[in-house]
C-alpha cells in the first residue's frame, strides 16, 4: 500500500502531471471558497479526503474522469452545508468587499479627484493651489515643468475608509448569523 | 399566516431561492419549482406557522443547490450578469466623472474662480466656479457611452458566466 502526499491510504498510486495539478488546485480553490463559512478543522478534513479520493479515482479511471465525478465545488459545498445545524457568516466575502467598498471606492474617487483638478490647474494656466480632500489639505502644482501634488495623511480619509470597512464587512460576512438561530 | 411581516418573510425567502436558482435551465421549468414551493411553503405556513415552515425547508441556498445538482451543467446567470453591467459599466464611469467634476470646480474656485474648459474622455466640458455658478457644463458625445457601453458588455458577460451557454449539456 502506497500513501499520497496528504498520508492517506489508497490502492493505486497517481502522480498527476502538472497540467492535473494545477487543474485540480483550481477546483479546490473554488472548493475553498464555498466552504468558507464551514468550521475550518472540518473543511480540512474533509478537503484531504477529497483530494485523496480524486487521486485514487485518477488511478482506475483517468484524471479527467475523476474530477468530473467530484461534480462542481459549489454543489458539492452544498451538501456538506445540509448537514449544519445553523448558517455561519462568511468571512472572507466579508474582507473581499470591505477592500472594495472601504478601500478601493475611496481609491478611486481619489484619483478621479486628483485628474480634475489637475486638469482644471492645467486650463487655467497653470500654477501651486491648496485644496482639501476630505478634510486634509493637498497641493497641486501644475506648471510646464513639474505636475505633483502634495498632501499629509490625516484622520479624515483614514476614518472613511475604516468606517466604509467596517460596514462592509459586517454585511458581506451577513455577521448577524453569529447571533441567528437555526438555518 | 396573515400578517405582512410574515408575509414579508417568505417573500424574502423566495427571493433570495429566485437569486439561488439563476442557474437553473430552462427557466420555465425554475419557475415551476418556484410555483410549487411558494404553494407549499404558504401551505405549511398556515399550519404550522411560518417560522417552523421556514427552519423546515431550510435555506434557500440549500435548496437550490438541490435542485442545480440534478442538472447535467449549469447556465448563465442573467441578474448576475445585469448587476455587474450596471455597476462597471453605469456606476464606475459615473462615479469618476463625479469625482472628477468635483475636483475640476474645487481647483478653478481655489485658483480664484472662473471657468476653465477642459475634456473628459474627449467630451469638452466647462468647470466654473464663480458668483453666477458653480458647476459643471457640458454637451453630449459618444465616447463616454462608448466607454461606458464596452465596460457593461465585458461586465455582462462576465457576471452572467456567459460561456456556459456552450458548454451546457441539453436537458432531456
Amino acid at each position: 500500500m502506497t500513501t499520497t502526499d496528504d498520508h492517506l491510504p489508497t490502492t493505486t498510486a497517481y502522480r498527476p502531471r502538472l497540467r492535473e495539478r494545477l487543474r485540480l488546485s483550481w477546483w479546490m480553490l473554488r472548493f475553498d471558497v464555498a466552504m468558507q463559512d464551514y468550521p475550518a478543522r472540518e473543511s480540512r478534513r474533509i478537503r484531504r479526503e477529497l483530494r485523496a479520493a480524486v487521486l485514487d479515482d485518477a488511478g482506475r479511471t483517468g484524471f479527467d474522469e475523476a474530477l468530473r465525478g467530484l461534480g462542481r465545488p459549489r454543489r458539492l459545498a452544498a451538501t456538506y452545508y445540509a448537514d449544519l445545524e445553523r448558517e455561519r457568516p462568511r468571512w472572507a466575502d466579508g474582507a473581499v468587499l470591505a477592500g472594495l467598498i472601504g478601500i478601493l471606492l475611496p481609491g478611486y474617487m481619489w484619483i478621479a479627484w486628483q485628474m480634475g483638478a489637475l486638469s482644471a490647474i492645467d486650463a487655467m494656466g497653470g500654477g501651486a493651489v491648496d485644496l482639501s480632500w476630505l478634510g486634509v489639505p493637498v497641493t497641486f502644482t501644475h506648471t510646464d515643468d513639474t505636475i505633483s501634488m502634495h498632501t499629509t495623511a490625516g484622520w479624515g480619509p483614514v476614518a472613511l475608509s475604516g468606517a466604509l470597512c467596517l460596514v462592509a464587512f459586517a454585511l458581506g460576512s451577513r455577521v448577524w448569523r453569529l447571533w441567528g438561530g437555526a438555518a | 399566516m396573515t400578517g405582512f411581516r410574515d408575509r414579508a418573510r417568505v417573500r424574502r425567502w423566495m427571493w433570495r431561492f429566485t437569486l439561488a436558482m439563476q442557474d437553473y435551465h430552462p427557466s420555465r421549468e425554475a419557475r415551476r419549482i418556484r410555483r410549487d414551493l411558494r404553494a407549499a411553503l404558504l401551505d405549511d405556513a398556515a399550519r404550522i406557522g411560518v417560522d417552523d415552515a421556514l427552519r423546515e425547508i431550510g435555506s434557500p441556498w440549500r435548496v437550490a443547490a438541490d435542485h442545480l445538482d440534478a442538472l447535467d451543467g449549469a447556465g448563465p446567470r442573467w441578474n448576475d450578469g445585469g448587476v455587474v453591467a450596471a455597476l462597471l459599466g453605469f456606476g464606475l464611469p459615473l462615479y469618476m466623472w463625479a469625482a472628477w467634476a468635483v475636483g475640476a470646480v474645487d481647483a478653478v474656485g481655489a485658483m480664484g474662480g472662473g471657468r476653465a474648459e477642459l475634456s473628459w474622455l474627449g467630451v469638452p466640458m466647462t468647470a466654473e466656479n464663480s458668483d453666477a455658478m458653480f458647476g459643471i457644463q457640458f454637451t453630449l458625445g459618444w465616447q463616454p457611452f462608448a466607454v461606458s457601453l464596452a465596460l457593461g458588455a465585458l461586465g455582462f458577460a462576465l457576471g452572467a458566466r456567459i460561456w456556459r451557454l456552450r458548454r451546457r449539456a441539453p436537458v432531456s
